[in-house]
């Protein structure tokens, strides 16, 4: 049933971009392969179960190692199990330190039941609406050092949600 | 119900094939929660030794450490303790963080490096404890990543839980926040450094050890 409205307000199934880029360049970014592409780039990937729904514990860690480590803020739909939770955690330390500039992920659930405000808090709600309606639980999941420059700057999100 | 069963079947199990021996008791929780300050002061209660060392600096404990044979007594009764003391669990650790304490660049890398492997080791033994003390600074949000991904796999490996908000002598510490965010757990709050509230934490401790 929350499925439906969400496809409705999402439009187009998959990954939703919104990316504002300074200066740069595609090539420049290829370059970077093993590090974080700008800190200025801040792309969100809007993530419908659907599409892990169907993956194991491993392949879902994987493929949201993949998108943080593209720089990119992942709101789920939805919510990972406690033991994916563990993984990416433990995934997120194996690779400090041996992706440079990565300093581990910021991951925050949030749904009705729980309050999360320990990030995020001024834009969550927005966010959420704007992208997956009064759905019950959400995922939200950044590399950290993104998500530093967001609770700076909170208005950057809501700017770019705004423009879409 | 099918928990119910599961417990009560763990209960008989344990009672009949376990002599009610060692209990592998886990302190988790975020760095700087104060971890190693209520381990050690079990450990001097009933021993009369530290565990490990305690810091302002947060991923002080990186190794897994471990202190066997406490032996607590209560009412005449005797418990055996291992208590392990876990490295503090985060989802990001910056090096930059510990040169605010004042490392050179060189050994806030090697202290970084150190705590990401601690955090590996930390998740790995969630699955040898008996039982776990969740420990949480009660001057700090309570609602965080970490406590919510440590209760989940603990209630996930049915590990039974005391939560401890610590630091209660302080100000700003909120014990009502820490129960309103895990209200599905008993939450005691203490002051590992000076000691408030300890009878009631080893009370609390001996009731845990009761869901073993
Ligand atoms: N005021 C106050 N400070 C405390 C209390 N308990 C611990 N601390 C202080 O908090 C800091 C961290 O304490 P630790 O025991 O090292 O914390 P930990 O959880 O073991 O931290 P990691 O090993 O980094 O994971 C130290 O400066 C302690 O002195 C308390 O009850 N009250
Ligand atoms: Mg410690």
């Amino acid at each position: 049933m929350a499925k439906k409205v969400i496809k409705k307000k999402v439009v187009k199934k998959g990954v939703k971009k919104l990316a504002v880029r300074n200066n740069t360049s595609s090539k420049m970014r290829t370059k970077a392969r093993s590090s974080l592409s700008k800190k200025n780039d801040l792309t969100i990937h809007f993530m419908p179960y659907s599409e892990i729904a169907n993956e194991d514990a491993v392949a879902r860690v994987k493929k949201i190692m993949g998108i943080v480590l593209k720089n990119k803020i992942i709101i789920l739909q939805g919510k990972l199990r406690v033991e994916e939770e563990a993984k990416l955690i433990e995934n997120s330390m194996m690779l400090i330190g041996n992706v440079a500039g990565f300093a581990g992920i910021e991951i925050a659930s949030l749904s009705g039941e729980n309050e999360n405000r320990s990030l995020f808090d001024s834009v969550r709600r927005n966010i959420a609406k704007i992208l997956v309606g009064e759905q019950d639980a959400i995922t939200v999941i950044g590399p950290a050092s993104v998500v530093k420059e967001i609770t700076k700057d909170p208005k950057k999100v809501e700017l770019l949600l705004a423009r879409k | 119900m099918i928990k119910i069963i599961r417990n009560f079947a763990k209960r008989i199990f344990s009672g009949v094939f376990k002599k009610k021996g060692e209990i592998k008791l886990g302190f988790y929780g975020s760095p700087n929660a104060g971890k190693t300050s209520l381990a050690n002061r079990i450990s001097q209660d009933w021993l009369g030794e530290d565990l490990g060392t305690v810091s302002k600096m947060p991923h002080e404990t990186r190794e897994i450490q471990i202190k066997e044979k406490v032996v607590l007594e209560r009412d005449g009764k005797k418990i055996e303790f291992k208590l392990i003391d876990t490295p503090g669990v985060a989802t990001r650790i910056d090096f930059e963080d510990f040169m605010k304490f004042g490392l050179k660049k060189k050994a806030a890398q090697d202290r970084a490096k150190e705590a990401t492997q601690g955090i590996i080791e930390s998740i790995k033994w969630l699955d040898d404890m008996d039982a776990v003390i969740v420990m949480i600074d009660s001057t700090v949000n309570p609602y965080s990543q970490v406590n919510i991904t440590i209760l989940g796999n603990l209630a996930a490996r049915d590990i039974p839980v005391l939560v401890v908000a610590n630091k209660i002598d302080l100000k700003k510490s909120n014990i009502k926040k820490v129960r309103g965010a895990f209200p599905e757990y008993e939450v005691v709050g203490i002051s590992a450094k000076g000691g408030d509230n300890i009878e009631e934490f080893y009370e609390e401790l001996f009731k845990l050890v009761k869901k073993v």
